[in-house]
C-alpha cells in the first residue's frame, strides 16, 4: 500500500536540532540555487554568453514584471531581491518534489504497525513549516516596508483608528485580513504542492506508465504558478502597504 | 491550540530554521546574483544611453557642418563669380592693351618694310639705269662701229632711260 503522510518526516538529527526530508530538500534548493547563480556571475561580461545568459533572462523577466506592478523603478529596486528570492526559492521547491525518487526512496524502519518507508526527500513546499515560515516573511516584510514608508503612525492608522466608529472597525478587519494573510499564503502553497504529490502518488501506484506523464506536465505548470501567485500577492501587498490608506 | 499545531505538523524549530534558510539565501543570492546582475544591465543600459546621446550629438554636429558646408560653398559661389567676373574685366584690359600694343608694331613694322621696300627700289632702279646704259652704249658703238666721248655716252644714257 502507498504510504501518505501528511506530516514531514524526521530523517536524522544534527545535534539535538530534528533534519525532516522537506528541510533537507530545501537546504538542496538552497545549495542549487547559490551555486547556479555563482557559477553563472563569477565572469560577468557585457556581451554575455551561456550561463550568464540564461540568468540575465529570468532576472530581467523578473526585474520588468516588478516594474510592471509597481510601475516605479526605485521600488522595484527595493522589492526586487525578496521577491526574486521567494519566487526562485519556491519554484525549485515545487519542482524538486517532481524528480523520480523524491517521496518513494527513503529509509525502510519497522514500527509498531509494521515496516514502511520513510521517504528521504520531500518537496518543501509540500511541508508547511517551509509554507509558513515564507508567509511570515512576507508578512514581516509587508510591515516594515508600510512603516519605513510612511511612518509607524500613518501606517498604524490603517489598523488603529479611533475618528470614527466605521473607521475604528474597518481597522479591526484590516488587522484581521492581514493576520490572515500568513493562513492564506501558507495553507495555499502548501495544498496544491501537497495535493499534487498526493495526485503523482496515487496516480503512479494506480498506472505507473504513460498514464503519470499529463499529471506530471500538469504539476510543473502548477509549481510555476504558485510559485508566481505567492511571490506576485506578495509584492502586490507591498505595494499596497506603502501607499496612503486615503489614496487607493 | 497546540494540538492544532501538533497536527498540522508545525514544530518551531523548523519553522525558524526555514526562515533563517531564506533570509540566508535572500542576503547571498542578493550579493552573488542580483547585485551583479542589476549593476551590468545598469552599465548596458548607461552605454545605451551614452551611446544615443553620442549619436545624437553627431547627427546635431553632422547637421552643423552640413550648414556650414552649405555656406562655405555658397561663398565659395559667391567668390568664385567675383573672381570670374574681376578675371574678366582684367583680361578686356590686357585684351585692348595687348591689341593697341600689337597694332603699333604692326604699323611700325609697315613703315619699316615700307623704307626697305623703298630702299630696295631705288637700289634696283639704279642698278638697271646702270645696265641699261651700258647696254645702249654698247649697242651704239656696234651700230656706229666707233667709240663715244663721254658727253656722247651720258646723253645716250638719258635718252634711253627717258624713253622707257
Amino acid at each position: 500500500m502507498i504510504n501518505i503522510s501528511f506530516l514531514p518526516e524526521h530523517i536524522f538529527n544534527l545535534n539535538s536540532f530534528p533534519v525532516t526530508n522537506s528541510l533537507l530538500v530545501s537546504w538542496i534548493a538552497m545549495a542549487i540555487l547559490i551555486i547556479f547563480a555563482y557559477l553563472s556571475t563569477r565572469k560577468m561580461e557585457l556581451v554575455p554568453k551561456g550561463a550568464q545568459n540564461f540568468i540575465e533572462i529570468i532576472i530581467e523577466s523578473l526585474y520588468n514584471l516588478i516594474t510592471s506592478v509597481t510601475s516605479n523603478d526605485k521600488e522595484s529596486r527595493r522589492f526586487f531581491p525578496l521577491i526574486a528570492t521567494i519566487f526562485l526559492f519556491v519554484l525549485l521547491s515545487n519542482w524538486l518534489g517532481l524528480i523520480p525518487g523524491v517521496g518513494s526512496v527513503g529509509i525502510k524502519e519497522i514500527g509498531t504497525d509494521g515496516a514502511k518507508i520513510v521517504p528521504l526527500f520531500r518537496a518543501g513546499s509540500a511541508d508547511l513549516n517551509f509554507t509558513m515560515a515564507l508567509a511570515i516573511i512576507s508578512f514581516f516584510s509587508i510591515q516594515y516596508f508600510g512603516i519605513i514608508s510612511l511612518g509607524v503612525f500613518k501606517y498604524g492608522k490603517k489598523f488603529i483608528n479611533f475618528k470614527t466608529p466605521i473607521l475604528f472597525f474597518v481597522g479591526i478587519l484590516e488587522t484581521i485580513g492581514e493576520v490572515a494573510k500568513i493562513i492564506s499564503f501558507s495553507f495555499r502553497l502548501f495544498g496544491n504542492i501537497f495535493a499534487g504529490e498526493v495526485l503523482l502518488l496515487v496516480i503512479s501506484f494506480l498506472a505507473p506508465f504513460i498514464v503519470p506523464l499529463p499529471f506530471y506536465f500538469l504539476e510543473v505548470i502548477v509549481g510555476l504558478i504558485q510559485a508566481f501567485i505567492f511571490s506576485m500577492l506578495t509584492l502586490v501587498f507591498l505595494k499596497m502597504a506603502i501607499v496612503l490608506h486615503e489614496e487607493h | 491550540m497546540d494540538g492544532l499545531i501538533e497536527k498540522l505538523g508545525i514544530d518551531w524549530r523548523l519553522l525558524a530554521a526555514q526562515v533563517v534558510n531564506f533570509t540566508l539565501l535572500l542576503i547571498i543570492l542578493h550579493s552573488l546574483l542580483y547585485k551583479p546582475v542589476l549593476e551590468i544591465f545598469r552599465k548596458r543600459s548607461n552605454i545605451i544611453l551614452r551611446s544615443i546621446e553620442e549619436s545624437r550629438k553627431n547627427k546635431e554636429g553632422l547637421k552643423l557642418l552640413e550648414q556650414r558646408k552649405e555656406k562655405e560653398a555658397r561663398e565659395a559661389r559667391i567668390a568664385a563669380k567675383n573672381i570670374v567676373s574681376r578675371a574678366e574685366i582684367l583680361a578686356k584690359t590686357q585684351e585692348g592693351k595687348i591689341l593697341a600694343r600689337a597694332k603699333g608694331e604692326r604699323e611700325k613694322l609697315i613703315s619699316e618694310g615700307k623704307t626697305i621696300v623703298k630702299a630696295q627700289k631705288d637700289a634696283m632702279v639704279k642698278e638697271l639705269e646702270k645696265e641699261i646704259g651700258g647696254l645702249a652704249v654698247a649697242v651704239v658703238e656696234k651700230f656706229f662701229n666707233k667709240g663715244l666721248t663721254k658727253n656722247e655716252h651720258e646723253k645716250i644714257v638719258k635718252n634711253i632711260i627717258s624713253s622707257i
